[in-house]
């Protein structure tokens, strides 16, 4: 057994966009982990980190050497390779060649399959320095990033121009080379702030040597630093810091040093929209912005850079030069925007396509005012509101022909409301412009007013069906329009608002769409409602395409929703498990292909003289009658918790049932035909709301 | 430092890094990088080291001479290196210590920004330098052009000097960018700027502009055209590089166009296609023509014997 050590690699490369360094140093952190395991060298827990300028690997008591092992190697059968005599033949010669030895040496080797020429050896173990010189550098070439790129002659090809490469187990340097660069005990700093290479020695000692030259590898203790001081620098400006998670995330690796700068920009810049204002800071200097406590913005932005020092204050100045730029063409473009009014640009979406297949965004503005008048009916909403839908659907997508929008993209509907708004529309009517897009994601809000989500409804409704219909339908991991994402929105909010719409209200709006539509609608049904929580077995029973196909596609998604909680709550009741094997059991005598029940049913015997003797079965006729009407009952009060709870009261009767009673009986035709008959009522019972057969059997499991 | 200092700084920085120094291209353009000492010399295996200032039209951009950073037209100076050598972003700091710019008293980051120009076909990856907050220079390194995959790779540096100047002096609007001495940047520029907006935006005859369009993209294509056999005997070779100025020209007019609202979205695509596809006979016809004069800086130095590296 050799000596284990931490072993640890660097790659260093010029800057990595923020935006792959967390996923890159994963890879890379799996690939070293691979490269180990499949040369069978025992090792420790793995730790990897990443900045601009590196990613790293770190993994604990690494095996310096595979262990020594004997190997078998066969040659050709014992009869081919030695002659009558026992001498090598010329088959045998040349394989014992091949393997470097003398054919005198080869051995007779008894398997299996019989006896053949062949030799058993030792083969010693390579060291883990081998191991990673052979194995790394295709597996390092061959990671995958959103964009990567040629360098030098064109023949390497990663996400940026490597430039060294730090490969350590314990103290000894490995002789690994990766892009023409060979390893070195030594990493690089800070880009400005450390001259020449950094001595690392020791894996134990890279993230401190690392720290002496001005890097913090960890990205998530930059994140941290940054935090620290974003939240610190508010405070000097008296404020408090707008918290922005993603921005966070990005800035921290766009550094290795973090420091922050507070900056001023004019007042007179707080009379624009405040969105306009932040997502100017955002979008286009990854600027945090500052509140008052009572949630007012301050003319102050705060910006991360890679530097915690500033002595000329030019970090400073260079940065509220820069804002104060950024503010200006923001305000240019919303004062343009302003001298039009937005209701009046209706005719200009004629010239924004929205698909080429498809048309214009003044085809789809049509649209969408139909599709809102409609499924205003169908909400019965008074002649106002079905009248504030419409107009809000009609204007919703104008500010796409804004200088605003054209600039920032990700301010769509938003702008629309917002001159909206300023140009003395109703409030109801701006807030849907405004929000329109949402919800844009599973955590996003929904638009808070009813108009909104009419609006918002038939926008994403009608995307779905117009581009289903040209073929766009979403496939596998591949989803480039965010179909997935729209049909989320919609069923989200037709669950969330309660509303009593369902799916074939859906298909009804927009007219025959062919089955490509409602079946790619079904499916993702199905998706947003695991995403909910509920795994394809509860979905199965709740929707029951085995008892109807297509029932589900009338009841209202709401109402969908209320079952599968209902499910979900009961299944963990003790005695749940229990409901579902019998139900399968009365579904296997009753689908049971046996010569006694179809003997029986051919003959088809009259029971109008016959009279149920067995107490078992009059007690399950007795109980799955009141079940039934009891459930209907329920099932009008919506009331889907007691429904199973109910169908929980028929385990006992059913249960007895199977221990005292036969119910096939080859000489009681007319016993077998009428117990045959119970047993189907029970199950239409059993499966009339929920078909709880869908729950046996596999654990299913929840996303 | 002065305007005029600074171009002088930058000139004889990279001079002294072997490359040639060329003069800007003498038609209107939007970059750089559609001068025919980058556009063609990227393309091919031969190498190439070229350094100029390119004075660039960007009619979208104009603001009458009343923004302070925006303008219709500004100043790259631009870089290429062919093969892009290793240490390409240390000698490209190295151009800003000359100008003065001590990296340890600012903020200077690396952005990721991918660089496409679709109506040269072409695409490079790299980032946006910033200097405290500050777009400063773009740095690409080449991998598509005129439809091509490139190898060797080059790179691409272009400065935006304007910005530069206006820094170095703390100057927070262009039009007082000291041009020398004596004269600012507005004292020398600033009626360009009224002209060319009012131009652009309000005065450009469309009907016109459409025509010469249509005009210019036919000679590029016939310029093109004069390959191919006649009798089974080759014909004279296709004119590239005065196709590539019909090109040029046609992308001018678009900028122009589009400036002036006269291009809708559905039409723009469409234009954009119609100049590339120009743009990617011109590339080929242009390998064609060195391919066939046996690619004759392969294999030579062409940095100049003078260069201090």
């Amino acid at each position: 057994m050799s000596t284990t050590a931490p072993l640890l690699i660097e790659i260093g490369c010029e800057e990595i966009p923020a935006r792959m360094i967390p996923r890159a140093t994963a890879d890379l952190a799996g690939i070293v982990t691979a490269c180990l395991q499949r040369a069978e060298l025992s090792h420790g827990a793995t730790q990897s980190w990443g900045g601009s300028r590196r990613l790293a690997v770190r993994v604990d008591d690494v095996a310096g050497h595979q262990e020594d092992r004997d190997e078998v190697v066969l040659g050709p059968p014992a009869e081919i390779a030695f002659s009558a005599d026992g001498q090598p033949t010329k088959a045998a010669t040349g394989f014992a060649r091949k393997q470097g030895i003398e054919a005198e040496d080869l051995q007779r080797i008894e398997t299996a399959k019989g006896v053949y020429a062949g030799l058993e050896r030792r083969v010693k173990g390579k060291s883990v320095g081998q191991v990673l010189a052979d194995g790394l550098p295709s597996m390092v070439a061959a990671m995958s990033f959103p964009k990567a790129m040629r360098w030098g002659d064109g023949g390497y090809r990663w996400v940026r121009p490597v430039h060294w490469l730090l490969a350590l187990h314990g103290s000894t340097v490995l002789p690994v080379e990766l892009f023409g660069i060979r390893a070195e005990g030594r990493s690089t700093g800070h880009r400005f702030f450390s001259r020449g290479p950094v001595d690392v020695g020791h894996p134990d000692t890279y993230i401190e040597a690392l720290e002496g030259a001005s890097v913090v590898v960890d990205p998530a203790l930059r994140r941290e630093r940054v935090l620290h001081a974003l939240v610190e620098s508010a405070e000097r400006a008296k404020g408090t810091l707008v918290e922005d998670h993603a921005l966070l995330e990005e800035v921290s690796d766009l550094v290795e040093w973090p420091g922050v700068v507070i900056g001023a920009f004019d007042p007179a810049f707080l009379e624009l929209p405040r969105e306009l204002l932040a997502t100017t800071l955002r979008h286009h200097q990854k600027c945090f912005t500052i509140q008052t406590a009572q949630g007012e913005l301050l003319p102050a932005f705060l910006g991360v850079a890679n530097t915690d020092r500033d002595p000329g204050g030019h970090v400073r100045r260079g940065n509220e030069w820069v804002v104060g730029g950024r503010l200006e063409d923001a305000r240019f473009f919303w004062n343009e925007d302003r001298r039009e009014p937005l209701a009046e640009r209706s005719s200009k979406l004629e010239d924004v396509v929205f698909h080429a297949r498809v048309g214009t965004y003044a085809d789809k503005a049509r649209r969408m005012e139909q599709l809102a008048h409609a499924l205003s009916s169908r909400l019965s909403l008074s002649d106002e509101e079905t009248a504030c839908c419409r107009r809000a659907a009609r204007l919703a997508k104008n500010d796409l022909v804004t200088s605003t929008v054209g600039e920032f993209p990700e301010l769509q509907g938003q702008v629309g409301g917002l001159m909206l708004l300023a140009e003395g529309e109703s409030e109801e009517i701006a807030a849907a412009v405004y929000d329109h897009y949402r919800p844009a994601g599973s955590e996003d809000r929904l638009p808070s007013g009813v108009v909104g989500r009419v609006v918002s409804v038939v926008d994403k409704l009608d995307s779905l069906s117009e581009l289903i219909r040209i073929g766009e339908k979403p496939k596998g991991s591949r989803d480039p329009l965010g179909l997935r994402r729209a049909a989320s929105g919609v069923f989200r909010i037709l669950i969330e608002s309660q509303w009593p719409v369902c799916l074939q209200d859906l298909f009804e709006l927009v007219g025959t769409r062919g089955r490509d539509f409602t079946t790619a609608m079904q499916r993702m049904l199905e998706n947003l409602l695991r995403e909910r929580g509920s795994t394809s077995n509860e979905i199965l029973a709740v929707l029951r395409p085995r008892v109807s196909e297509y029932e589900y596609l009338t009841w209202p998604l709401h109402d969908i929703a209320v079952r599968l909680d209902a499910i979900r709550t009961v299944r963990a009741r003790s005695d749940f498990e229990h409901l579902v094997d019998l139900t399968k059991r009365v579904d296997n005598i009753l689908s049971k292909d046996s010569d006694v029940a179809r003997s029986v049913l051919e003959q088809n015997p009259d029971l109008a003289d016959y009279a149920e003797q067995a107490d078992a079965a009059l007690r399950l006729e007795e109980m799955t009658v009141r079940s039934a009407r009891e459930i209907a009952k329920c099932a009008e009060g919506k009331e889907y918790g007691r429904i199973v709870s109910l169908l929980a009261e028929l385990v006992e009767p059913v249960e007895r049932f199977f221990t005292e009673v036969l119910v096939l009986d080859p000489d009681q035709p007319k016993a077998t035909r009428y117990r045959l008959e119970l047993l189907s009522g029970l199950r239409e019972v059993l499966t009339r709301i929920f078909d709880i057969r869908e729950l046996a059997g596999q654990a299913d499991r929840r996303e | 430092m002065s305007f005029q200092e600074l171009l002088l700084g930058i000139q004889r920085y990279w001079a002294e890094r072997g490359c040639i120094l060329q003069q800007p291209y003498d038609l209107e353009i939007g970059a750089g990088t559609m001068h025919p000492d980058t556009f063609f010399r990227v393309l091919g295996p031969e190498p190439w080291k070229v350094a100029y200032c390119q004075p660039s039209r960007r009619p979208v951009d104009g603001r009458y001479g009343e923004n302070p950073m925006r303008v219709y037209k500004h100043y790259q100076f631009q870089v290429i290196l062919k093969p892009a050598p290793l240490e390409i972003q240390d000698l490209y700091l190295g151009s800003l210590r000359a100008f003065g710019i001590d990296p340890l008293e600012h903020d200077v980051r690396f952005d990721e920004d991918n660089w496409e120009a679709p109506t040269l076909g072409a695409a490079g990856v790299g980032w946006q330098v910033m200097m405290d907050g500050m777009e400063i220079s773009q740095f690409t390194y080449f991998q598509q052009a005129g439809g091509f995959e490139l190898s060797p790779i080059s790179v691409e540096l272009t400065y935006g000097i304007e910005r530069i100047c206006m820094f170095i002096n703390d100057i927070k609007n262009i039009f007082d960018i000291p041009w020398n001495d004596a004269l600012t940047y507005g004292e020398v520029r600033h009626a360009d700027e009224v002209e060319q907006s009012t131009y652009a935006f309000e005065e450009a005859e469309v009907g016109l502009l459409r025509v010469r369009f249509e005009q210019w993209e036919g000679e590029a294509g016939r310029l093109l055209d004069r390959a191919g056999l006649v009798d089974g005997e080759p014909r004279a070779l296709p004119l590239a590089i005065p196709a590539h100025e019909a090109t040029l020209r046609c992308s001018h007019l678009f900028n122009v166009l589009d400036a002036r609202g006269a291009i809708s979205v559905t039409e723009r695509a469409a234009y954009i296609q119609r100049i590339r596809s120009l743009s990617c006979r011109c590339a080929e016809a242009w390998v064609e023509g060195r391919k066939s004069a046996g690619f004759p800086l392969l294999d030579r130095s062409v940095a100049s014997r003078g260069a201090s590296r």
